[in-house]
C-alpha cells in the first residue's frame, strides 16, 4: 500500500513542491490597482503545462480514489433502475395524492444545478465578465453531466418506462400526437434544447484546447482521439474569426434557455392548479433558485477540483469570491420568493392557497420547510462578511448547505402541495421508501463519475481563454487593462505555438 | 332494470323437463344411442361440451360449467341466450336467517355479478356490499375442494365417495348431534324435521354468534310468543333507535334504508317534509351517522333510557313492568323531547332497539311502540310475522345443551353443518370448543372453507356456495326466496339439503328434487304445478307467502319486570361492546379480498380490525390511532390497535367480529407462499371472538379493563392518516383546514319537519366559496348529442359503502392489500369520504360523501396528460385510454379530487383460473403503469346505446344505470342525461339542493351534489321550531 501511494500520489507531486500554487488572496479591491485574475508567475506556458498535465500525467490517487467511489456509488442507479423498471414505480414511495416524489424532485434538482454553467460561459460572456474563463469549462460540464441526470427521471419516473419515447412527437401510421396543452411536453422541448445547445456550446469552445492537447499527445490513441475532437483545428486566423463569432451567437442563442428552461420546468407546477403549485411568481423564482444551487454546485466542484489538481493560480479566491456573491443574492432572491409566496397567499383570500402555505411552514412536512429556510436563506448570510466570503472551508460548507437546501425546496414544492390539497380525504403522507433514496444517490454517482472522468480526459480550464485574461497576470497594471478586454481571445494562438 | 326473462324461462324449462319421463322418453326417440350419455355426467360428450366451453369461452378455464340439471347439448341454440351476451337469474342470498332476493349475472355460464332482485317485495332491488362480494367467494381459490379426513392425527385429502362410506357408517347409529348455522331455508327445516323422525336420539341446534335471539324472546315477553317485527321505514316520520343499527347492520337494511330514505326525499316535494331519525349509541353506526340527532350513552345504560322514555311516553303497562319503568329516574331533556316528538306524529312514529339490548329492553320497545305510540296497522310503519320454531331456545342455550350432551359422553357423531363454533362460540364450562369436538368419538363438518372447525374435526367436507345450489329460504317479510344454481359447483361439493338427504334418505336425492317437493305445497291449486315453479324460479320468490300481519299480535303482557330491573341497573367502569363488522359480517367473509379491502365506513380501517375509543378515552389513556391497547375481559386479555373515533362513547369500547382467523390448513403442511393456497384471512387483524364470554354474548356487552398496551401497530386507513388527536382536534391545522372545507364539500342544511325550499336552496349557496366570474383558456366543449351527468344525493346517503363493492365488482378493480393500502395506494374508482362537523369532539355530526370521477366538462387531468392518454369525448366523459397511457401521474397530481388510482404495481399479475372467471368480461384489465379511474361505467352507456340502436329506437332515461347507482340502497346516486331536460339527472341537477363540488375552480365537474338536510329540532325544553308546531 506503502508502496502504491508513492506511485500513485494524492496530489500531482510536481505541483506540490510548487510555491507557485499557493493560496494568493487576490481579492483586496482598490481602484487604483485591480487585483489580477490569475496568480502567480504563470505565461502561456505554465498554464497549458498545468492544465494538460492533468490529462496527461498519471493519475493521482485522489483521482482514483474519487472516480471509484463515484462509480461505486453509480451502481447504485444499476440496481435500482432495473429493480424499478422490472416491478414498477410502486417501489418508490408515491401514492395517490402525492404521485409525484423523488424522482420529479431530482429531476427540479438537477435541471437546476444544470444552470449555472451556460449562465456563466454565456451570459457573462455577454457582459463581458472575464473572471468567467477560469471556470466556465467546468461549470459548463457540470451543466451538461446535471442535465444528463436530470433527463435521467422523466424517463425512468413513468408508469411504463418502455413507452417514454411516445412524448416526442414521432411520426406514427395511428397519427398519434403528444398533448401540446401539457406542460411536461414543453419540458421535452425546453429540456431538450437546452441540452443539445449546452452541449455545442461546450464542446465548441473546447475545440481550441482540444488541438492542444491533440498537438502535446505522445501516443497513437491520444493522438486519434484528441484529433477526431478537435476537427481539424489548426489556429488559423480564419479559424479563430469563425470560432469567435459562432461562439457569440451561440452565446446569445444559449442566454434566453438559461431563462426558459427552468421558467418551462416551473410550468410543470404552475401551469396546474394544486394549491401551492398554481402561482405566477414560479418562473422568476425557480430561475433565481437554478442560479443559486448552479452556483452552489460550481462551488462544492471546484474547491477541492483546483486543490486537487494544482489550479489554486488559475481559479483564484476572487473567482470564488464572486460566486459567494451571486450564491448570496440569488439566495435573497429565493428568500424574497418565499416571503412573496406567503404573502400572495394571503392577500389572494384564497383559503386553500392559505391552507396549503401554512401547512408547508406548520404542518406535516414542516421540518423539510425548515431546513430548506435554514440552508437557502439563512445560511448564505454569512457572506455578507468577506472573512466568510474567503475561506475556503465555510464556502464549501455554505455550498453544500445550499445544494440541501435546495433539493428541499423542491421537494417542499413537490410534496406538500401534492399531500395535501383540496380534497381533505384524500389526503395523505409520503415516505420515500429505500429505491426512491437509491436513485437519488445513484445519479449523484452518475454525476460525479462523468465529472471525475471529464477532470481526466478533457482540458479542464479553457486555456486559451485564460490566457487572455493572463495579461492581467503578467503585468497586473490597470492601465494595460483595457487594451486587453474584449478580445482576449484574439491572443496568439497557443496551440499553434506550443 | 332486470334482465328480460324470455331466455332463461325457455332454458329453465328445458331443464325441467329434463327430469320427467316425458321429457326422458322425447330425448330417447330424438337421440336412441345418445340419450343415457346425456344424463350422465361423467360422460366423452359432457367432457367435450365442458371443454369446449372453457377453452372457447375463457382460454382453458377449469371449467364453465352448467348446472347438472340443464347439461343438454344445444342443438339449437335458446331463444334468447346469446353467446357473450351476459343473461340476469333470480336466485336468494341468505343471512342471519333472512333472505335477500337477488339478481346474478352470468356471463356465458359464469356469475360475475350479483345484485337485488326489483321485483322481490321485501326487498329494493339493491344490495349490500357482503351480497355483491359474495361472487368472490365461490371463485376463491382458497375455498374447500374436496372432503378430507384427520388420520393418525394428520390431515389426509379424501374423495367424495370415501366419504359417502362414512357417512353410511353414521347413518347406521343413533346419537347424532347436529349443529348447523340457523337458516330459513325451507329444504333444510324439511329435512330437519326427516331427522328428528329418523333419528330418536337425535338432537338438532343451532348456533350463530350474530343472532337475533334478544329481539325474539324480547317479543315473547311481550307478546307470549315470539315475533318478527317488519319495520316499514317510509312510515316513520320519527324514528329512535336504541343501539339499533336498522340501515346497515339490521338484516333488513336494504327495505329499511329504503324507506328511511324515501321519507328523507319527500323534503324535495311540494309539500316538503323531512322525518327526524334519533340515535342513541355507544358506538358510531350507519344509522348513527345519518340521525338528526345523535346520543352517546353506555350500552349499558340505554336500558334505563328506554324505560325512562316509556315513562315520559305514559306508556300503558302491566303494573309490574309499570312499577321498574317508574323507578328509572327521571328524563333528560333530549328524552324529554324524542318522546314528544314520537308522539306528535299520531302513530307514524317507530322505537327500535339493537342486537346488543336484552331481551327485556325489545318487550319494553314493543310496549312502547304497540301501546305508547300505536305504531302498529295499516298505514303505520310496524307490522308482525311469525318465526320459524317459536319455541327454540336461545342459540346460547341451545349451545349448552350440546355442549351437555358432549360432556355427558353419550353422542356417537357430531356433525356441524356450516357453523364455525372453535372459531366463534364462547367456551363452555372452561372446555373450548376444539376440545369439545375432540371429545366426540365422530365428527364431521360441512363448509364452504375448512375453517377452524373443519380442521377441529375428524372429517371436513366440502359444501356449496349459494350460487351452486338449490334451496328457498324465506326474506324478512317471510315471503319464500327460491335459490337457483347460476354454476355447476366447482369442487363437487354437496349442498346441506343434499348432505342430510344423504343421512336421511335410503336414495339421496338432489337439491333441485328436494326443493321441488318442498315448494309443492305453494302452488296455485288451479294451475300447474309446472307452470307455477316456472314462474317461481324466473321470479325469485313465491308471492303472496309474506306471512307478515298489519296489528298487534296481542296485549302487552307482563312477567319481565325482574329482567327489566336489572337491565336497567347502571354499571360502573367501562365496557366493551362487540360490533358486526361492516365488511366481514361475522367473520365468514374473512377470506373475501375485497370484503377485507373495504374501507370500513367509520374507521376507514381496511384488513384489519381494531378498538375503538374515544377521544377522551384516548386521551385519558394517553393513547393515538394504532397504539396498542390492553383489553381484559374476566380475565382473558387480548391486545389490539386503539382508534380514535369521534362520537364514540367514553366509557364504551367497540371491537368489531371475525378477524384473526386461521383457514389455512397448517396441520397438513398445505400452508405455503403460494398465493393460490394461501388463505388471505389469515393473520388479519385480532380474534376478539377470545374476549366474547358466555355473558357477554348473553348481554351484549362487558366490563372490560384497559389499559396501554405494548408497541404500535400500522393500520391501512384510506382517509384520516393524521391521527385525531384528542386535545388538538380544533387546534390542529389540518383538522381546521378539513372542517373549514367540509362545509363547502359536503354541505348541510338544517330544516324543520317541513323545510323551506327556497330557504334551503339560498343556504346551499351560500355554503359556497365566493369566486370571481369563471373563465376559462379553452375553447367550450360542444356536446351534440348526449350529455352524461350524475348527482349524489349526500340527504339519503348513508355511507354504506355498497356502491363502492358494486364499482369493484363492474370495474374489474384490483385488490391491493394491506401494505399497499398502507401506502395509499388502494384502487377503488370510487370512495365513501367521511367527515366529521361540529365543535364537539365527543359527538360531532357525520357526513358520508361518495367520490368518484367528477367528469369535468374544463378537466384538468385531460389538459396535463402529455401523451394525450386521457381525452373528452362527445359526450363529456373523460375517457382513459389505457393503451395510450404512459404513466407519469400528472393527471393524478391535478385532479382536485383525487380520484384517479394508478397501478403502481402489476396488480393483476397471474390470476388463478377460478378467479379469472369472476372477472367482468365487458371491462378491460389494467395493466401496471396505468392510470384508471371511473368511467361512468362507460361499457353499460355503450351497451344501452348499441341495444336502443338495434331496436331503432332512442336511448330513454333510466336506461342506463351506473353499477354504483344501481346498487344503492337509498337511491342518492341517479345518473343520466342533461340534454334531456326531464331526465331525473336533469331534475336532480336543477334542485335547489344542488351544487358542484369545488365548483371555483371552473372545472365543471358533470357530477353534483344534493345537500344534505338535518332535522334536529331545537333544544330547548319548551320552545319547539316551526316545522314540529305546524306538524305537531
Amino acid at each position: 500500500m506503502k508502496h502504491l501511494l508513492e506511485k500513485i500520489p494524492f496530489i500531482r507531486p510536481e505541483i506540490l513542491g510548487n510555491a507557485q500554487s499557493q493560496e494568493i488572496d487576490n481579492t483586496s479591491y482598490s481602484p487604483a490597482e485591480r487585483q489580477p485574475w490569475i496568480t502567480g508567475e504563470n505565461d502561456n506556458t505554465t498554464i497549458t503545462d498545468k492544465v494538460c498535465g492533468i490529462l496527461e500525467d498519471k493519475p493521482t490517487f485522489g483521482w482514483v480514489m474519487f472516480f471509484l467511489l463515484s462509480l461505486s456509488v453509480l451502481g447504485l442507479l444499476g440496481v435500482f433502475v432495473p429493480f424499478l423498471i422490472f416491478w414498477g414505480v410502486g417501489v418508490w414511495g408515491v401514492n395517490n395524492p402525492v404521485g409525484w416524489g423523488y424522482a420529479i424532485v431530482n429531476f427540479v434538482f438537477w435541471v437546476g444545478i444544470g444552470h449555472a454553467g451556460t449562465l456563466i460561459s454565456a451570459i457573462l460572456f455577454l457582459f463581458r465578465q472575464k473572471w468567467r474563463t477560469s471556470i466556465n469549462r467546468a461549470a459548463e460540464a457540470m451543466t451538461i453531466f446535471a442535465v444528463m441526470c436530470a433527463g435521467l427521471f422523466p424517463g425512468i419516473h413513468v408508469g411504463r418506462a418502455w413507452f417514454a419515447y411516445w412524448m416526442f412527437p414521432l411520426p406514427n401510421q395511428m397519427e398519434l400526437w403528444p398533448n401540446f396543452r401539457s406542460p411536461l411536453l414543453w419540458d421535452v422541448f425546453a429540456v431538450g434544447t437546452y441540452f443539445t445547445v449546452s452541449l455545442l456550446f461546450w464542446y465548441m469552445g473546447m475545440v481550441p484546447d482540444l488541438a492542444t492537447v491533440r498537438d502535446r499527445a505522445n501516443n497513437w490513441i491520444r493522438r486519434l482521439a484528441y484529433g477526431a475532437l478537435s476537427m481539424g483545428w489548426t489556429g488559423s486566423n480564419r479559424q479563430w474569426h469563425v470560432y469567435e463569432r459562432s461562439y457569440l451567437l451561440l452565446a446569445s442563442l444559449a442566454t434566453p434557455l438559461v431563462l426558459s428552461v427552468h421558467s418551462v420546468v416551473s410550468f410543470d407546477f404552475a401551469v396546474s392548479q394544486v394549491a401551492g403549485w398554481h402561482t405566477t411568481i414560479f418562473p422568476p423564482y425557480f430561475v433565481a433558485g437554478a442560479i443559486f444551487s448552479g452556483f452552489a454546485m460550481v462551488v462544492t466542484l471546484l474547491v477541492p477540483a483546483r486543490q486537487l489538481f494544482g489550479l489554486k493560480e488559475i481559479i483564484t479566491l476572487r473567482h470564488l469570491e464572486n460566486m459567494n456573491k451571486v450564491i448570496m443574492l440569488t439566495g435573497m432572491l429565493v428568500g424574497y420568493a418565499y416571503a412573496q409566496e406567503f404573502f400572495i397567499a394571503w392577500y389572494g383570500g384564497v383559503k386553500v392557497e392559505k391552507f396549503a402555505f401554512m401547512n408547508r411552514a406548520f404542518g406535516q412536512y414542516a421540518w423539510a420547510y425548515w431546513i430548506m429556510v435554514s440552508c437557502n436563506v439563512i445560511s448564505p448570510q454569512i457572506f455578507w462578511f468577506k472573512k466568510a466570503r474567503t475561506n475556503i472551508w465555510i464556502m464549501f460548507v455554505v455550498s453544500i448547505f445550499v445544494n440541501i437546501g435546495m433539493w428541499f425546496e423542491r421537494f417542499v414544492i413537490t410534496v406538500t402541495s401534492l399531500a395535501n390539497d383540496y380534497t381533505p380525504a384524500a389526503w395523505d403522507y409520503y415516505t420515500p421508501k429505500l429505491a426512491d433514496v437509491g436513485i437519488m444517490i445513484g445519479a449523484f454517482g452518475l454525476f460525479f463519475t462523468l465529472f471525475a472522468l471529464f477532470c481526466r480526459f478533457l482540458p479542464f480550464i479553457a486555456m486559451s481563454e485564460v490566457k487572455g485574461v493572463i495579461a492581467d497576470a503578467a503585468h497586473s497594471t490597470p492601465s494595460e487593462k483595457p487594451a486587453e478586454s474584449g478580445d482576449a481571445e484574439s491572443a496568439p494562438s497557443p496551440a499553434a505555438g506550443s | 332494470m332486470i334482465e328480460n326473462g324470455s331466455g332463461k324461462t325457455l332454458w329453465r324449462s328445458l331443464e325441467d323437463y329434463a327430469d320427467t319421463p316425458e321429457f326422458r322418453e322425447l330425448v330417447h326417440k330424438e337421440f336412441p344411442n345418445h340419450a343415457p350419455e346425456l344424463f350422465n355426467s361423467t360422460s366423452r360428450r359432457h367432457f367435450l361440451k365442458v371443454m369446449g366451453a372453457s377453452v372457447a369461452l375463457a382460454g382453458g378455464l377449469a371449467g364453465c360449467r352448467w348446472p347438472r340439471e340443464a347439461i343438454l347439448p344445444h342443438t339449437s341454440r335458446p331463444e334468447g341466450q346469446i353467446p357473450g351476451v351476459p343473461e340476469a337469474y333470480a336466485s336468494c342470498w341468505e343471512q342471519q336467517e333472512v333472505a335477500e332476493g337477488v339478481l346474478v349475472t352470468s356471463f356465458d355460464g359464469r356469475p360475475i355479478r350479483v345484485d337485488g332482485n326489483g321485483d322481490h317485495p321485501a326487498c329494493s332491488g339493491t344490495a349490500t356490499s357482503q351480497m355483491q362480494a359474495s361472487v368472490l367467494n365461490l371463485y376463491d381459490p382458497g375455498r374447500s375442494k374436496q372432503p378430507s379426513q384427520i388420520v393418525d392425527g394428520v390431515s389426509k385429502n379424501a374423495t367424495w365417495d370415501e366419504a359417502m362410506i362414512k357417512l353410511s357408517e353414521v347413518k347406521s347409529a343413533t346419537k347424532i348431534a347436529i349443529l348447523t348455522a340457523p337458516t330459513s331455508s325451507l329444504p333444510l327445516d324439511g329435512m330437519r324435521k326427516k331427522f328428528m323422525r329418523q333419528f330418536k336420539s337425535g338432537s338438532w341446534h343451532e348456533w350463530a354468534p350474530l343472532n337475533r335471539d334478544s329481539e325474539r324472546l324480547g317479543t315473547g315477553q311481550a307478546f307470549g310468543s315470539p315475533q318478527r317485527p317488519v319495520a316499514d321505514l317510509s312510515k316513520a316520520k320519527v324514528l329512535a333507535c336504541f343501539d339499533a343499527d336498522p340501515l346497515m347492520t339490521h338484516p333488513a337494511n336494504l327495505s329499511h334504508s329504503a324507506g328511511w330514505a324515501a321519507m328523507r326525499l319527500s323534503a324535495d316535494d311540494d309539500e316538503a317534509s323531512i322525518s327526524r331519525v334519533y340515535v342513541v349509541e355507544s358506538s358510531y353506526s350507519i344509522t348513527g351517522g345519518a340521525a338528526d340527532i345523535h346520543i352517546t350513552a353506555k350500552s349499558s345504560d340505554i336500558p334505563r333510557m328506554v324505560a325512562q322514555l316509556a315513562k315520559a311516553l305514559e306508556v300503558d303497562l302491566p303494573s309490574d313492568i309499570a312499577n321498574v319503568v317508574a323507578s328509572a329516574g327521571v328524563p333528560d331533556d333530549r328524552i324529554l323531547k324524542m318522546a314528544a316528538d314520537l308522539k306528535s306524529q299520531g302513530g307514524n312514529a317507530l322505537v327500535m332497539a339493537g342486537d346488543r339490548q336484552p331481551p327485556e329492553v325489545h318487550a319494553l320497545v314493543h310496549a312502547i311502540n304497540v301501546s305508547g305510540l300505536g305504531a302498529v296497522g295499516s298505514g303505520k310503519p310496524l307490522e308482525y310475522a311469525e318465526v320459524r320454531y317459536p319455541s327454540r331456545p336461545s342459540h346460547l342455550e341451545d349451545l349448552e345443551l350440546l355442549a351437555t350432551r358432549i360432556k355427558s359422553g353419550e353422542l356417537e357423531h357430531l356433525i356441524v353443518l356450516g357453523a364455525n363454533p372453535v372459531y366463534d362460540a364462547p367456551t363452555m364450562g372452561g372446555e373450548n370448543w376444539g376440545q369439545l369436538i375432540s371429545e366426540v368419538p365422530s365428527s364431521i363438518h360441512l363448509g364452504e372453507y375448512k375453517d377452524e372447525t373443519g380442521k377441529a374435526c375428524a372429517w371436513h367436507m366440502n359444501t356449496t356456495h349459494f350460487l351452486e345450489q338449490w334451496g328457498a329460504c324465506r326474506s324478512w317479510d317471510g315471503t319464500i326466496t327460491l335459490q337457483q344454481p347460476l354454476i355447476e359447483p366447482l369442487y363437487a361439493g354437496r349442498s346441506s339439503v343434499e348432505f342430510m338427504s344423504i343421512l336421511n334418505e335410503d336414495s339421496p336425492r338432489s337439491g333441485y328434487n328436494i326443493t321441488r317437493e318442498i315448494l309443492s305445497g305453494n302452488a296455485d291449486s288451479d294451475s300447474d304445478f309446472e307452470e307455477s315453479w316456472r314462474k317461481w324460479i324466473h321470479d325469485g320468490f313465491i308471492g303472496g307467502t309474506s306471512n307478515t300481519v298489519d296489528k298487534a299480535p296481542g296485549a302487552i303482557k307482563g312477567g319481565w319486570g325482574d329482567g327489566l330491573q336489572r337491565a336497567i341497573q347502571s354499571t360502573g367502569g367501562d365496557e366493551i361492546v362487540f360490533l358486526q363488522d361492516h365488511s366481514l359480517f361475522d367473520g365468514r367473509y374473512a377470506n373475501n379480498g375485497w370484503l377485507q379491502e373495504l374501507p370500513d365506513p367509520m374507521t376507514k380501517v381496511t384488513w384489519d380490525n381494531c378498538a375503538i375509543v374515544s377521544p377522551m378515552k384516548a386521551n385519558s389513556l394517553g393513547v393515538k390511532n394504532g397504539d396498542m391497547l390492553k383489553l381484559v375481559v374476566e380475565g382473558k386479555d387480548l391486545q389490539m390497535p386503539a382508534f380514535v373515533l369521534p362520537g364514540q362513547n367514553e366509557q364504551t369500547i367497540a371491537v368489531s367480529l371475525g378477524y384473526g382467523r386461521l383457514l389455512a390448513d397448517r396441520a397438513a403442511g398445505r400452508l405455503s407462499r403460494k398465493p393460490l393456497i394461501y388463505q388471505i384471512a389469515d393473520g388479519v387483524g385480532f380474534d376478539t371472538y377470545t374476549l366474547r364470554s358466555e355473558n357477554a354474548v348473553k348481554q351484549g356487552f362487558a366490563s372490560v379493563t384497559v389499559s396501554r398496551g405494548d408497541g404500535e401497530y400500522v393500520l391501512a386507513t384510506t382517509q384520516d392518516h393524521n391521527p385525531i388527536r384528542p386535545e388538538a382536534f380544533m387546534g390542529d391545522l389540518q383538522r381546521e383546514a378539513e372542517l373549514d372545507r367540509v362545509g363547502e364539500f359536503a354541505r348541510t342544511v338544517e330544516t324543520g319537519f317541513s323545510p323551506d325550499l327556497a330557504a334551503v336552496g339560498q343556504a346551499v349557496k351560500d355554503a359556497g366559496p365566493h369566486h370571481p366570474p369563471l373563465k376559462s383558456l379553452f375553447p367550450d366543449h360542444e356536446y351534440k348529442s348526449h350529455k352524461w351527468a350524475m348527482s349524489i344525493d349526500l340527504n339519503v346517503c348513508t355511507g354504506c359503502s355498497a356502491c363502492v363493492i358494486a364499482c369493484q365488482a363492474e370495474n374489474n378493480i384490483s385488490v391491493v392489500g394491506k401494505d399497499e393500502v398502507a401506502t395509499g395506494r388502494e384502487m377503488h374508482w370510487m370512495r365513501i369520504d367521511r367527515y366529521f362537523r361540529g365543535e364537539d369532539v365527543e359527538n360531532p355530526e357525520m357526513i358520508h360523501q361518495p367520490m368518484t370521477c367528477n367528469q369535468c366538462e374544463n378537466a384538468p387531468c385531460e389538459q396535463v396528460c402529455p401523451v394525450a392518454a386521457t381525452v373528452h369525448n362527445e359526450e363529456g366523459l373523460n375517457d382513459m385510454v389505457y393503451n395510450r397511457c404512459i404513466g407519469t401521474r400528472y393527471c393524478s397530481n391535478n385532479c382536485p379530487y383525487k380520484v384517479r388510482r394508478f397501478n403502481y404495481y402489476n396488480n393483476t399479475h397471474e390470476p388463478s383460473k377460478t378467479e379469472q372467471m369472476g372477472y367482468n368480461p365487458t371491462v378491460t384489465i389494467r395493466d401496471r403503469g396505468v392510470m384508471e379511474k371511473c368511467t361512468y361505467c362507460v361499457q353499460r352507456i355503450n351497451k344501452a346505446k348499441i341495444s336502443a340502436h338495434n331496436d331503432r329506437r332512442d336511448l330513454k332515461d333510466g336506461d342506463i344505470v351506473p353499477a354504483c347507482a344501481q346498487t344503492c340502497p337509498t337511491s342518492a346516486i341517479s345518473f343520466g342525461d342533461l340534454s334531456d331536460p326531464e331526465s331525473q339527472v336533469a331534475m336532480t341537477q336543477n334542485s335547489h339542493r344542488s351544487y358542484k363540488m369545488l365548483a371555483e375552480l371552473n372545472v365543471r365537474p358533470r357530477t353534483s351534489y344534493l345537500a344534505q338536510l338535518k332535522n334536529p329540532g331545537e333544544m330547548s325544553p319548551e320552545g319547539d321550531d316551526s316545522g314540529e308546531k305546524k306538524e305537531g
